[in-house]
C-alpha cells in the first residue's frame, strides 16, 4: 500500500493514546483509590492525589478481615462472605445455563425449522389467550391455598404446559402464517428488562422461601443466562457439519451417542468460552442480587453498595478494594475469551 | 493515451527483493503482456505503475511525466483485478458508473455513458442486477467496463482471465483484443499463462524473480528465446533440453550429448562461436517439440536415434514421449502416429530452430 | 443397522415449540422426535416455570390491590381484586411515560454516541502502530468491568471534589466545582457518559472486525478510480457494513433500554426523577412505595409494549446476514 505520510501516523497515534487514556482513566481511578490511604481518597483537603502517595494495602484488609464491632451491612463485618456467595451462584447459574441451554441448542441447530418471522400480534395473542385461560385456575389454586406448596406448583405447571399446547394446536387451525422459532422467543425475551421479571420472581421465590438463597439465585441465573447460551452454542454447533453426527448414526451410535461422543468434544473449546462468557454475565449482575437477597447471600455488587460504615463514614478506598477484587475475573476471563465477546453479546449473529 | 517507462525500477518487502533494477518501455497504444511464474514480481510491478505500491528505488513515467508521487487515483490508470472486485451491494448499472459518480458527473450523462460501455461489452440487458451474484464470466466485463468509462490513459489487467472457464476465457481473448483495438489505450497485463500472452500481447515482458529476462514480440520471444528459462516457459509442450559438449572434428562441429550418444552437426557459423567460447563443454541444446520428425529410417546423416516411451494423442497431434540416451525428449507428430512403446526411431532435427545454451548461465549463444 | 436409520433431518415439522403450528399425527414418537424433544424439553420447562408462571403471578396481583403489607400472603390476593384499575392508573401516571421517554432518550443518545465513537476508533487501529496490541487490550477492558462497580465509580468521577473537576480546574485554571449528580441534565450527561464508556468497547470491536473484513481489492479498485476517503466510506464502507452496523445497534439499544445498575448506583434515578429510567421507576414503586399490584402492572405493560418493539427491531437479526462480519 501507500505509506500513510508520518505527520498523519503521529496525529494518528496521538489520538489513539488521548482516546485509550479516557477510557482507562475511570478504571485506573479506581485501581488507585484501592491503594490510597484515607487522606487521599477525596480533595477535601484541597489537594487531589493523581498517584497514591503512600501506596497502602489497609484498604483491602479493612474489607477483607473482620473486625469486631464494625459493621459493615446488617450482621456482616467484612466482604467475604460476599466474595465466597458470588463464586458460588456465579458458577452455580453458569452450570444450570449450560446444562438447560447446550441441549436446547443441539436441538435447535440440529432440528429447527426456521419459517420466518412471527408477527407481534400472534405471539401477544396465543400469551394473551394462555393468560386468560390460566388464570382462573391460578386464582382457584390460590384458592384451594396449593398454590404454596410444590405439588401445587407442579400440578400448575403441568396445566400450564397442556394448555400451552392445546392453544398452540387451536391457533394453528387458524393462523397458518409464520410461526417463528424458538431461537427467536428467547432471544425476544431478553428484550424484556429484566425488573419486569424479577417482581413476580420475588413474590413467588418468598413464597417458597427461596429469597436469600443461594439456589434460588441460582436457578434465576441459569433462566437470565441461558438465552446467550442457547445462541452462542448453536452458533458454535452449526459450523460442525451436520454429517458427522449422521457418520456416527450409521457408525451405530445413538442420537445421544452421536451428540455426547461426537459433536460435544468437538464444540467443547466453544462450551468453555460459553462457560467463561456466561460466568462473567452472572458475576456482573446487581439487580437480580440486589431483589433476591439480604443478609446471608448478598453478592459481591449488592454488598459494595451497602458498603458504608456507620463509624467511619463513607468508604471510599475499600469501595474501591472490593471493586477491583470484583473486577479481577470478569477482566481476566474477558480478554481471555476476546475472539468471542462479540459473538456473546450478539447472540451469534455476529461472528468474530 | 500514453506510453509507460520504467526506469531502474526496485522495490524490496522488507529483506525480499520483489523487483530489481526493472527497466521497460510499452509504447503508446500497444497492448503489452508481463509474463511469468507466480512470485517473479509481475503484480508488483503492476501495482507500483497503479501507484498501489510505493518503489524502493526508480522512477515511472506516464510519456515523459514522471508518476512517483502522483496518488493512484490521480493517475489516470484503469485496474482491472484478478478477482475483479466488482462492488457487490451495486447494480452493474452502478458498479460501471462509479468512476463517474464519484467525479461529480449529472445523472443523465452517467446513464448514457453506462449505455455506451454495455453495448460494447454486451451487458445491456443485465444494468440492474445486482453485481453480487454474477459469474464470474460477467464480472469480467463490468470490472472492465468500470475501467473504461473513465477513459483512463492506460490500462492495467492484472490476470484478466485466470477464472474464467475454459471456453469464455478463449471467447474474452478475442474480445479483449477486439476491444483494445476499438478504443485504442495502452494496455498492459499480467499473466502467467503463456497462451494468453502470446496470443493477445503486441510486446511480452518476460519476467523471472524479479529480474526482467527478455522483452519482445511475441515472434521474438517464441522463436528467439535469449536464455532457458525464456524458452523453457514459453511454449506448449515445453522445449526439450539436453545437456551437452562441444566437439570439433576435420572442421566441423557437432554437439555431443553426455548422457548419451546423440550427435548433431551444426553449421560453420554455430561452430565458430562454440570454438571461441570458453565454457563451451558445458552446454545445452534446445529444441521445441514441433522442430522435430520421426522416422522409421534414417532419413539423413542428421538423424539420431531414440526409442519411444508413450503416446500422448491430443486430438489434432500426437505428443511422442522418447528416450534419447539417458534423458526424455518430447517430439509432435501426426495425430496417426501410432508407434508402440520400445520402437526404435529416426529423429531429424531443423537446424533452423536449433538453440544452444551455456549450461551454466543459461544464457543462449548465438 | 436394517433400513431404518434414524437421520436427524425433518424438513415437514416443527419442533421444539411449545404448541406453535404443527401438522403431524398426535402421538408420532419416532426415535428422532423424542431426541429433539427431549433437548429442548428442560429449556422449555424452566422458560415456563420461571418465566411463564411468574408472569401468570404477575397478571393476577396487578388485577387485585394486594400489597405484601396488607392481606398477607400474595396468593389470597384474589380478596383484594379490582380488574383492571391499576392499567388504568399505569396509563394516567405521568412518571410512568416519563421514565419511559427518558428511557429511551438515554439508550437513543447513548447508542448513537457508542456507534460514532465506536466506528472512529476502529478506524484509528486500522493500520499497525507500536504497542497496538496493548492499547486494543486497554480499550476492550471497560465492556468487561462489572456495571456496579462502573456505577461507583463513576459517582466518584463526577464528585464535586471527584477527578473530573480537578482535570476541568486545571484546563481552565481556575476552581471548577459543579456538583454534576445533584443537577437534572448534567446528571443525565453523567448517566449517559457512564453507559458511553462502558459500552464503546463493544462496538469498536464490532466495527473494527467490520472494518477488517472489508474486500480490499474493491476499496483499492475505488482508489484506482480516483474515489477519495469520503467518497470510499460513503459509497463503499458504510453500504458494506449496514448490516453489521443494524445489528450492532439494535442489539446495544435493546439492552441499553435495560438500564438499571449504573443509574441505581450513581443517582438513584434522582435529583428528583430527573434520571429515573422505566427500571428505577418499576423498582421505586415496587420497593419505596410498595405498591406491589401497580408494579406488576406497570411491568405488564413494558412487557407488551417491548414485544411489540422487539419483533420489529429483531427483525434484521433473523434474516441472514451473519456471515458478513
Amino acid at each position: 500500500m501507500q505509506k500513510t505520510p508520518t505527520w498523519q501516523r503521529v496525529v494518528r497515534y496521538a489520538l489513539v493514546i488521548i482516546v485509550v487514556g479516557m477510557f482507562t482513566f475511570p478504571t485506573y481511578w479506581m485501581v488507585t483509590m484501592a491503594f490510597k490511604p484515607k487522606v487521599e481518597w477525596s480533595t477535601a483537603h484541597g489537594t487531589i492525589y493523581w498517584v497514591p502517595k503512600n501506596p497502602t494495602l489497609e484498604n483491602f484488609d479493612t474489607v477483607l478481615t473482620e473486625y469486631r464491632g464494625q459493621f459493615f451491612r446488617a450482621n456482616q463485618s467484612s466482604a467475604l462472605p460476599s466474595i465466597r456467595s458470588s463464586i458460588i451462584v456465579s458458577i452455580g447459574g453458569t452450570l444450570f445455563a449450560l446444562l438447560i441451554g447446550t441441549l436446547a441448542a443441539y436441538g435447535l441447530s440440529r432440528f429447527s425449522v426456521d419459517t420466518g418471522d412471527l408477527p407481534w400480534y400472534v405471539a401477544l395473542g396465543r400469551l394473551a389467550l394462555l393468560i386468560l385461560v390460566l388464570l382462573p385456575f391460578m386464582v382457584l389454586w390460590a384458592w384451594l391455598g396449593i398454590i404454596r406448596y410444590w405439588y401445587g406448583i407442579l400440578t400448575f405447571t403441568i396445566l400450564g404446559i397442556a394448555a400451552d399446547q392445546l392453544i398452540g394446536r387451536l391457533l394453528g387451525r387458524i393462523y397458518r402464517g409464520p410461526t417463528g422459532s424458538l431461537a427467536f422467543s428467547i432471544l425476544q425475551l431478553r428484550m424484556f428488562p429484566p425488573m419486569a421479571i424479577v417482581i413476580p420472581v420475588m413474590i413467588m421465590w418468598s413464597a417458597f422461601k427461596l429469597i436469600d438463597t443461594w439456589y434460588g439465585l441460582v436457578a434465576v441465573y441459569g433462566v437470565v443466562t441461558f438465552p446467550f447460551v442457547v445462541w452462542l452454542m448453536k452458533s458454535f454447533f452449526d459450523e460442525i457439519p451436520r454429517e458427522l453426527d449422521e457418520a456416527a448414526i450409521v457408525d451405530g451410535a445413538s442420537n445421544w451417542g452421536a451428540f455426547l461422543k461426537v459433536v460435544l468434544p468437538l464444540a467443547k473449546g466453544g462450551l468453555a468460552s460459553t462457560a467463561l462468557f456466561v460466568f462473567i454475565l452472572n458475576w456482573s449482575d446487581f439487580l437480580i442480587a440486589l431483589l433476591l437477597t439480604t443478609r446471608d447471600w448478598p453478592t459481591i455488587p449488592v454488598f459494595l453498595n451497602s458498603l458504608v460504615s456507620s463509624e467511619i463514614g463513607a468508604q471510599h478506598g475499600p469501595k474501591a478494594a472490593l471493586g477491583l477484587l470484583a473486577v479481577i475475573p470478569p477482566v481476566v476471563f474477558g480478554i481471555l475469551i476476546q475472539r468471542y465477546l462479540v459473538r456473546g453479546l450478539t447472540f451469534g449473529a455476529i461472528k468474530r | 493515451m500514453a506510453s509507460v517507462r520504467l526506469e531502474n525500477l526496485r522495490k524490496e518487502f522488507g529483506t525480499v527483493v520483489a523487483v530489481k533494477e526493472l527497466n521497460l518501455h510499452f509504447p503508446d497504444g500497444k497492448f503489452a503482456a508481463i509474463l511469468g511464474p507466480s512470485g517473479c514480481g509481475k503484480t508488483t510491478t503492476m501495482n507500483m505503475i497503479a501507484g498501489l505500491e510505493t518503489p524502493t528505488r526508480g522512477s515511472i513515467y506516464f510519456d515523459d511525466r514522471r508518476m512517483n508521487d502522483v496518488p493512484p487515483g490521480k493517475r489516470d490508470v484503469g485496474f482491472v483485478f484478478q478477482n475483479y472486485a466488482i462492488f457487490t451491494h451495486m447494480t452493474i448499472a452502478e458498479n460501471i458508473g462509479f468512476g463517474l459518480k464519484i467525479r461529480g458527473v449529472d445523472e443523465t450523462t452517467i446513464r448514457r455513458e453506462v449505455g455506451k460501455i454495455a453495448e460494447l461489452l454486451e451487458l445491456t440487458d443485465m444494468l440492474n442486477v445486482n453485481a453480487g451474484r454474477l459469474s464470474v464470466n460477467d464480472m469480467q466485463k463490468v470490472a472492465l467496463g468500470r475501467s473504461m468509462i473513465v477513459k483512463p490513459r492506460i490500462f492495467l489487467l492484472d490476470e484478466p482471465f485466470s477464472n474464467l472457464d475454459a471456453a469464455f476465457r478463449a471467447f474474452m481473448r478475442g474480445e479483449l483484443k477486439r476491444i483494445q483495438r476499438e478504443i485504442g489505450q495502452t494496455m498492459i497485463y499480467v499473466t502467467h499463462d503463456q497462451v494468453e500472452a502470446m496470443s493477445m500481447a503486441d510486446l511480452i515482458a518476460v519476467m523471472d524473480f524479479g529480474v526482467l529476462q527478455q522483452f519482445g514480440s511475441p515472434d521474438e520471444i517464441y522463436n528467439q528465446p535469449v536464455n532457458t528459462f525464456v524458452a523453457n516457459f514459453i511454449g506448449s509442450p515445453n522445449m526439450n533440453f539436453v545437456a551437452c559438449s562441444f566437439r570439433s572434428e576435420d572442421g566441423k562441429g557437432y554437439l555431443v550429448q553426455k548422457r548419451g550418444s546423440a550427435r548433431i552437426a551444426i553449421d560453420e557459423r554455430r561452430r565458430q562461436l562454440l570454438e571461441h567460447h570458453s565454457g563451451n563443454q558445458d552446454l545445452i541444446w534446445g529444441i521445441r517439440p514441433e522442430h522435430m520428425t520421426l522416422h522409421a529410417e534414417p532419413i539423413s546423416s542428421d538423424c539420431i536415434q531414440a526409442v519411444v516411451r508413450f503416446l500422448e494423442p491430443l486430438g489434432p497431434k500426437t505428443v511422442v514421449h522418447l528416450r534419447l540416451g539417458e534423458e526424455h525428449i518430447k517430439v509432435i507428430a501426426p495425430p496417426s502416429y501410432r508407434e508402440a512403446a520400445g520402437v526404435v526411431q529416426w529423429i531429424q532435427i531443423n537446424p533452423q530452430y536449433l538453440h544452444v545454451f551455456d549450461a551454466k548461465t543459461g544464457v543462449v549463444i548465438r | 443397522m436394517g433400513g431404518n436409520v434414524a437421520v436427524p433431518v425433518i424438513q415437514d415439522e416443527r419442533i421444539g415449540e411449545t404448541g406453535r403450528v404443527r401438522r403431524r399425527r398426535f402421538l408420532d414418537m419416532s426415535d428422532v422426535r423424542i431426541f429433539s424433544t427431549s433437548l429442548t424439553a428442560p429449556a422449555q420447562f424452566v422458560l415456563l416455570f420461571i418465566i411463564m408462571f411468574p408472569l401468570l403471578a404477575e397478571v393476577y396481583i396487578s388485577l387485585t390491590s394486594w400489597t405484601p403489607t396488607r392481606g398477607g400472603d400474595w396468593t389470597q390476593a384474589y380478596r383484594f381484586w379490582d380488574w383492571g384499575r391499576n392499567y388504568v392508573e399505569v396509563f394516567r401516571d405521568i412518571a410512568f411515560w416519563q421514565a419511559l421517554g427518558r428511557t429511551f432518550l438515554i439508550a437513543g443518545v447513548a447508542v448513537a454516541l457508542e456507534f460514532l465513537l465506536g466506528l472512529g476508533i476502529a478506524f484509528l487501529f486500522l493500520e499497525e502502530f507500536p504497542g497496538k496490541r496493548i492499547f486494543y487490550t486497554l480499550m476492550l477492558v471497560p465492556m468487561m468491568i462489572v456495571p456496579a462497580v462502573a456505577g461507583y465509580v463513576f459517582w466518584l468521577f463526577f464528585q464535586s471534589n471527584g477527578p473530573l473537576n480537578a482535570i476541568i480546574s486545571l484546563l481552565i485554571g481556575q476552581p471548577f466545582t459543579l456538583t454534576w449528580l445533584a443537577n437534572d441534565v448534567t446528571a443525565m450527561i453523567a448517566v449517559i457518559v457512564a453507559e458511553v464508556w462502558e459500552w464503546t468497547p463493544l462496538m469498536f470491536l464490532i466495527m473494527l472486525s467490520g472494518l477488517v473484513g472489508l474486500p480490499e481489492d474493491q476499496m483499492r479498485a475505488a482508489t484506482m478510480l480516483g474515489a477519495t476517503a469520503w467518497q470510499k466510506f460513503r459509497y463503499l464502507v458504510l453500504p458494506i457494513l449496514k448490516p453489521i452496523i443494524i445489528i450492532a445497534v439494535v442489539i446495544r439499544g435493546m439492552e441499553a433500554v435495560k438500564i438499571f445498575d449504573m443509574v441505581y448506583l450513581m443517582t438513584q434515578g434522582g435529583p428528583a426523577q430527573a434520571t429515573e429510567t422505566i427500571s428505577i421507576y418499576m423498582y421505586k414503586v415496587a420497593f419505596q412505595q410498595v405498591r406491589w399490584s401497580f408494579a406488576a402492572a406497570a411491568a405488564m405493560t413494558i412487557l407488551v409494549i417491548m414485544t411489540i418493539i422487539a419483533s420489529y427491531a429483531l427483525r434484521p437479526l433473523q434474516t441472514p446476514q451473519r456471515e458478513i462480519g
